[in-house]
């Protein structure tokens, strides 16, 4: 009897109509896609960025970058350069206008006994029309590379879970180690190292330009000594065991997944189904990181290039000041408007620091995720 | 104006001269009262001058550093030519004193720049 309904129930579900199919790359991939929270990192975006990704033709939700063109690319980069060229024109006009206007005013004046009170005065006027919208600058570069940190502390867990659940454990899970690291370590030498430090070096060329006190100058040179050279090194250092760190997980990773992908082959029948299953999975996967790394970089270019590009025209605008007052002989307006642009260029440099700091790291944990054979 | 004040100090200077070996006293009277009146007619076309600077400083939005620069400058002025008279009059001391009291000026018009840029420097330290 016991036969009879095991052959009966045989029969019954072999005659059931069944089907199976492989899933496709592209559907393994939006799955993946789906899973990772890949998707998050565009709300972690400042709304700027979101407009400027949208604008050159980033599928923002998405992550893609299909209509990402050069042209389209420097159009919107002509764009910014107009849009930021408005305070750094207007500085460099105003301050045209009242170098020409204390130098007419010095020449009339002669060496008389108030002379150097009038050059005081000069300084000091050319300061406060300066300082004030170059410092919203600056508050603006700083806003921005604060909000590119956060981004990148966001992002840096989602891409790291895309690594490791491609098989790339070690890879993962060091290089989110290391990359989450640097983002709170870059977002706290910003606060409490960089800014401050460059505010002091300011502070300290400006009382330079309007006292007889040489000490002051020779202080701030060494203060932005101090703080370029403490960046480099950082960079240099952070960057160099990046690489060899993720040069030693990748190889292991790489052994971790040819004995799995052994094992799993051994099995008989479907052995070298599953080993093939096991390799697409690992190519979306990689693809997913690289698309992921990609995105990111393109979004914090778009974070941080505004902002650079205003620095750079601020630089612009404070070299012509400075190569006027050299014209008209107004040598303490030149040194100050000089130590202005010094403090521009390092804070554009810290922008430049950080969007570098984050893109080569991407790409030297993607190059030794995608290095691996399967 | 130019030929007005060249020829009122060139007429001063004569007169001073000849009045020097008779009555001295009257001789600085002359020369303040010359000096005072070329600053006079050189006033006129000054303020047209400044009007005129003003009018563009508007345009820039640069009306108060331009105030506090024309105040230095008219105090620089004003108080180098009270101290060239006070030592006309041999009052060194004098002289001495009107020019620390025009650097006390300018110190005090300059006190809102000074606290703007120290705001800012405030800020970017903080």
């Amino acid at each position: 009897m016991k036969k009879i309904i095991c052959v009966l129930t045989a029969v019954i579900l072999l005659s059931l109509p069944s089907s199976a199919s492989a899933e496709s790359p592209e559907e393994i991939y939006s799955k993946q896609y789906e899973s990772s929270g890949i998707g998050q990192i565009y709300d972690e975006l400042p709304d700027s960025a979101k407009e400027l990704l949208e604008n050159i033709g980033v599928d923002a939700q998405s992550g893609e970058l299909p209509q990402l063109s050069v042209s389209g690319v420097f159009e919107h980069i002509f764009g910014l350069l107009k849009g930021g060229m408005k305070a750094p024109l207007t500085a460099c006009i105003s301050l045209i206008g009242l170098i020409l206007i204390l130098s007419l005013i010095t020449l009339a004046m002669g060496e008389k006994n108030n002379y150097p009170a009038v050059q005081l005065v000069s300084v000091l006027c050319i300061a406060s029309v300066v300082l004030v919208p170059m410092y919203q600058s600056v508050e603006v570069a700083i806003s921005a590379i604060r909000s590119a940190t956060a981004f990148m502390s966001a992002t840096v867990p989602i891409y790291a879970a895309v690594i490791i659940s491609g098989g790339f454990t070690a890879t993962g899970t060091a290089s989110a180690a290391m990359l989450q690291a640097a983002t709170q370590g870059v977002a706290q030498l910003i606060s409490f190292g960089l800014a401050p430090l460059m505010g002091m070096y300011l502070a300290l060329s400006i009382s330079a330009c309007v006292s007889p006190i040489n000490s002051a100058e020779r202080l701030a040179e060494l203060i932005k000594k101090v703080a370029t050279w403490s960046l480099s090194a950082a960079l240099t250092l952070f960057l160099g065991v990046l690489s060899l760190q993720s040069s030693l997980t990748a190889s292991a990773d790489s052994l971790s997944l040819k004995a799995a992908r052994y094992l799993v082959g051994n099995i008989p029948l479907v052995g070298s189904a599953v080993g093939e299953a096991v390799s697409a999975v690992k190519s979306s996967v990689s693809l997913l990181g690289t698309s992921a790394a990609g995105y990111a970089v393109v979004a914090l270019a778009a974070i941080l290039i505004p902002v650079i590009l205003e620095l750079a025209l601020w630089r612009l605008a404070l070299n012509v000041g400075a190569v006027v007052s050299g014209m008209v002989c107004a040598p303490k307006v030149e040194g100050l408007l000089r130590s202005c642009d010094s403090a521009m260029a390092f804070f554009a440099g810290i922008a430049i620091y950080v969007g570098l700091l984050f893109i080569i790291s991407f790409a030297v944990v993607s190059s030794a995720v995608g290095g691996v054979a399967v | 104006m130019i030929w007005s004040v060249i020829g009122l100090c060139t007429v001063a200077g004569i007169v001073v001269v000849f009045l020097k070996d008779y009555r001295p006293e009257f001789a600085l009277l002359v020369s303040a009262a010359a000096g005072v009146f070329s600053l006079m007619l050189l006033l006129q076309p000054a303020l047209e001058i400044i009007a005129e600077i003003r009018g563009r400083m508007e345009t820039s939005g640069l009306t108060s550093v331009f105030s506090v620069l024309l105040k230095t400058v008219g105090i620089c002025y004003i108080t180098d030519f009270a101290a060239d008279l006070c030592r006309d009059f041999g009052q060194n001391s004098l002289a001495a004193k009107v020019e620390t009291a025009g650097k006390l000026s300018i110190v005090f018009i300059c006190l809102p720049l000074v606290d703007s840029v120290l705001k800012i420097t405030d800020r970017l330290i903080g």
